[in-house]
């Protein structure tokens, strides 16, 4: 395909070059997010490190920054009269490149991890390691021996949502200038009419996406689950001396990198603007958008799931697998080549839809609707698949079985997954850059746009809105993990 | 004066199944009668729990059903569970985990009647004290009469019980069939039970269909099923029996313990079950004891005849056998079908 044409845009040299940075930040930011959010995970659940329950919040906090927001808090922090500079004396060059990229996402990839391999550690058999400490292994032995193994299922699903996650980002390696496909294809999308060089490395970064999609669906099927519901109450490791220091110093450089950091050079800038008489710019209008664009696709996302999610649990029919696959297939696919997908589709097919709110909501749902799929799975498979079936026996018709059994029955998994995709709908950029309407300026278009300009002061203001506005959720989320 | 067919709640006729490759129905015909209890029994994967959803409209299948007359599944009809009038228990009981105890059984009722109606079957199952309680706050056999009563409140033409008693220990099984059984005459409920256990069929029902690979092979009153089941294969299944061959011969078969009445000629299978089977010590020994297990109230002795087959017989825990005694066997009833063992 590259060389389809007359001229050929891009050279292989190039193809190539974009191949193994994007395979090698990738790979970077998995290993380093899920080595960061086991930790996270395995200290607030399974030690007493003091102030376990705060560090579990704030451990899940950095979700809600969007990777581009942390790349321009990265650059805000450093370099010549960055924060850094300023609180430390001492200045530190802005990473670019690589290093910068890879920093950037793996510290705000590794609440994710946090978050999957939380739950999955919680149903491990306390007796497993229980076993082996009997045996006379070390704690630390037993991690590697027992519980890492065990863990196996969840670190190859979180490895799954950040690997997907690295190779799709466009705001954090743009920003940091690290050249991976879809920089490129944003690039060429953007500079030039001929839009077919854009598809031709979409269609190539697809496939990646698709790969390691298949190939987390093999290791799936080996790993097997080890489900044991245990009632029984673990026994927390109990931290002394150097090991307590050593926790607090890894939690509290987190915290310090992930929120403190950001959040700072975001405040720092907005009184740096403000103080200078910089205009703020209003932008109720922006946070209206983003707030209903979000809980529309939120709302429309769970309704979507739930029939999505009966099917392939209690009732598994004929096309129940076609329809998981499917949404997981749609939700591998980097954003900025679903963009530019949508774009060529609906200028070729649904004219009347381009450019509008409405097809750029069905494409957040298209895009998001795994994540409440699961989790709305997760909580029918918890009750019997006979529930409707008594329902119906007892004289109620579909409908009303519908609403007072399974829906019911659904709820806190179609509550959660709405907050995870109300979550990602918020931070969404490149899909909205290429699908929105004219003039339809989100939160997250602001702090691109912003920041392209050079305006920290509005980049900043809206950056902070944005947070603001995600941390409902994301408490609501991080809430069922504390009653422990 | 009613008609025969009048007295039929249930009619089923030709139901036919399958799933994919694996035929769960094949030609599956049952009557059952006003009032009475009928156990459908058979191996795990014979399609008894298929037969019971088609019944109750959870499935489609070919064939008709009728429940008192009124055709609710045929080539062009298809009633929806909830207009079949038939209450089910499940084999997980399914009970409505969001739901106090009283709203589970209120649930299939209209609203008027809720109150007096879900005192009324609580009480009979003897739970009325519970009904603020949520489902897992209950115990196993609690949850399971929560689910009779919610079947039962209703007033359901028939209740299909799925395996109701399989989570249940054994201890509290027997009382609780018990418990059941009673509850079931004293509502005058038509009932269909599905079980894989013999001794639960034949302890409870008024009538046994047992069926192997989708279709109804015998329907008999338990004891008539026990001692003159239909085949060999019918009779292992209800109970310990062993086979020896013969040939049936001017109305006989003859066999080392004994010879039997038969019309059948040519090769036979004598099938005998252990508690006809007399052993004594004494005058012509004919077999030797292989082995005996005690179980307090009786015990199982097995021994090995001149030809090398073994024949176990079940006697009472007086006089016991060592290994090696060589004892005279008789079997005072057998079964005689045709064909090779």
């Amino acid at each position: 395909m590259v060389t389809q044409g007359i001229e050929t845009p891009i050279p292989l040299g190039r193809l190539i070059e974009l191949f193994l940075g994007t395979l090698a930040l990738t790979v970077a930011v998995t290993i380093t997010a899920l080595g960061i959010g086991t930790a996270t995970a395995w200290l607030t659940n399974r030690s007493n490190v003091p102030g376990r329950r705060l560090w579990m919040i704030l451990a899940a906090l950095p979700l809600v920054i969007p990777s581009y927001m942390a790349a321009l808090t990265i650059i805000g922090a450093t370099g010549p009269g960055g924060l850094l500079s300023i609180w430390l004396g001492v200045e530190i060059p802005t990473p670019y490149g690589f290093v910068g990229a890879w920093l950037a996402l793996s510290v705000f990839l590794a609440p994710m991890a946090h978050l999957i391999v939380t739950p999955a550690l919680r149903l491990i058999d306390p007796a497993t390691e229980e076993a082996a400490m009997g045996l006379g292994a070390s704690s630390v032995k037993v991690f590697f021996t027992i519980t890492l193994v065990q863990l196996r299922p969840a670190l190859v699903s979180a490895g799954l949502m950040v690997g997907l996650y690295t190779i799709s980002d466009f705001g954090a390696v743009s920003l940091l200038r690290f050249d991976t496909f879809t920089r490129a294809i944003f690039t060429l999308y953007a500079g030039q009419i001929d839009r077919r060089p854009a598809a031709a490395l979409s269609v190539v970064l697809m496939l990646l996406a698709l790969v390691i999609l298949f190939l987390e669906r093999r290791t799936r099927s080996r790993a097997g689950y080890h489900l044991n519901s245990t009632s029984r109450r673990r026994k927390r490791i109990q931290l002394t001396g150097w090991n307590k220091t050593w926790a607090l110093t890894f939690l509290g450089s987190l915290v310090f990198i992930a929120l403190i950091v950001p959040i700072s050079v975001l405040v720092f800038w907005l009184i740096r603007g403000v103080s200078a008489g910089q205009d703020l710019g209003m932008f109720w209008d922006e946070i209206g958008r983003s707030l209903s664009v979000s809980i529309i696709a939120a709302v429309a996302a769970a309704a979507a799931s739930l029939p999505i999610a009966m099917v392939t649990t209690w009732k598994r029919g004929r096309f129940s697998n076609a329809a998981e696959t499917g949404t997981w297939a749609i939700y591998a696919l980097p954003h900025i080549t679903v963009g530019v997908a949508v774009v060529a589709f609906a200028l070729q097919w649904i004219r009347p839809l381009y450019q509008t709110v409405a097809l750029l909501v069905l494409t957040y749902v298209a895009m998001f609707m795994a994540q409440s799929v699961a989790t709305t799975q997760d909580s029918l498979r918890r009750a019997s698949s006979d529930l409707e079936d008594a329902s119906r026996g007892m004289g109620r018709g579909p409908w009303q079985t519908l609403r007072r059994i399974t829906v019911p029955l659904a709820r806190p998994g179609l509550l959660a997954g709405s907050a995870l995709v109300f979550l990602s709908v918020m931070k969404e950029l490149p899909a909205t850059l290429l699908l929105r309407p004219n003039g339809f300026e989100t939160l997250a278009i602001r702090i691109w746009s912003s920041t392209g300009e050079g305006f920290y002061t509005r980049a900043s203001a809206a950056s902070l809105a944005l947070l603001a506005v995600s941390i409902v959720p994301l408490l609501a989320l991080t809430y069922r993990d504390l009653s422990d | 004066m009613t008609s025969a067919t009048d007295r039929l709640t249930i009619r089923a006729r030709g139901l036919t199944k399958a799933y994919d490759d694996v035929v769960a129905l094949d030609q599956f015909s049952i009557d059952v009668w006003e009032g009475s209890l009928l156990t459908l029994l058979g191996p795990s994967g014979c399609g008894k729990t298929t037969a019971l959803r088609v019944i109750a409209g959870f499935e489609e299948a070919g064939g008709t059903v009728d429940i008192r007359s009124r055709r609710v599944l045929g080539p062009d009809t298809f009633v929806p569970p909830e207009k079949r009038r038939v209450g089910m228990v499940f084999q997980d009981y399914a009970l409505f985990p969001h739901m106090t105890v009283e709203a589970n059984v209120a649930y299939g009722l209209p609203k008027k009647s809720q109150t007096h109606r879900v005192a009324e079957v609580l009480d009979l199952v003897g739970l009325k004290r519970l009904g603020s309680r949520m489902p897992n706050e209950l115990s196993g056999g609690q949850q399971q009469r929560v689910a009779l009563a919610r079947a039962l409140a209703p007033n359901p033409d028939v209740i299909l019980l799925d395996e109701p008693f399989s989570n249940l220990d054994a201890g509290l099984r027997d009382r609780v069939r018990r418990e059941w059984r009673s509850i079931l005459t004293e509502s005058v409920t038509t009932a269909v039970l599905v079980t894989h256990d013999q001794e639960e069929a034949l302890a409870t029902s008024d009538l046994v269909a047992v069926m192997y690979q989708g279709r109804v092979v015998q329907v008999d009153a338990p004891a008539e099923l026990y001692t003159n089941p239909a085949d060999p294969w019918i009779a292992n299944f209800l109970g310990d029996a062993d086979v020896l061959p013969s040939t049936g011969h001017r109305g006989y078969a003859e066999s080392e313990i004994g010879r039997f009445k038969t019309d059948l000629k040519g090769r036979v299978i004598i099938v005998v079950r252990p508690e006809d089977v007399q052993i004594s010590i004494g005058e012509a020994p004919n077999a030797t004891v292989n082995s005996s297990e005690f179980f307090g109230h009786d015990q199982l002795v097995t021994v090995a005849l001149a030809s090398g087959r073994l024949i176990r017989s079940r006697i009472g825990p007086r006089p016991t056998y060592q290994t090696g005694d060589h004892v005279r066997v008789r079997a005072m009833h057998a079964q005689v079908f045709p064909g090779q063992a």
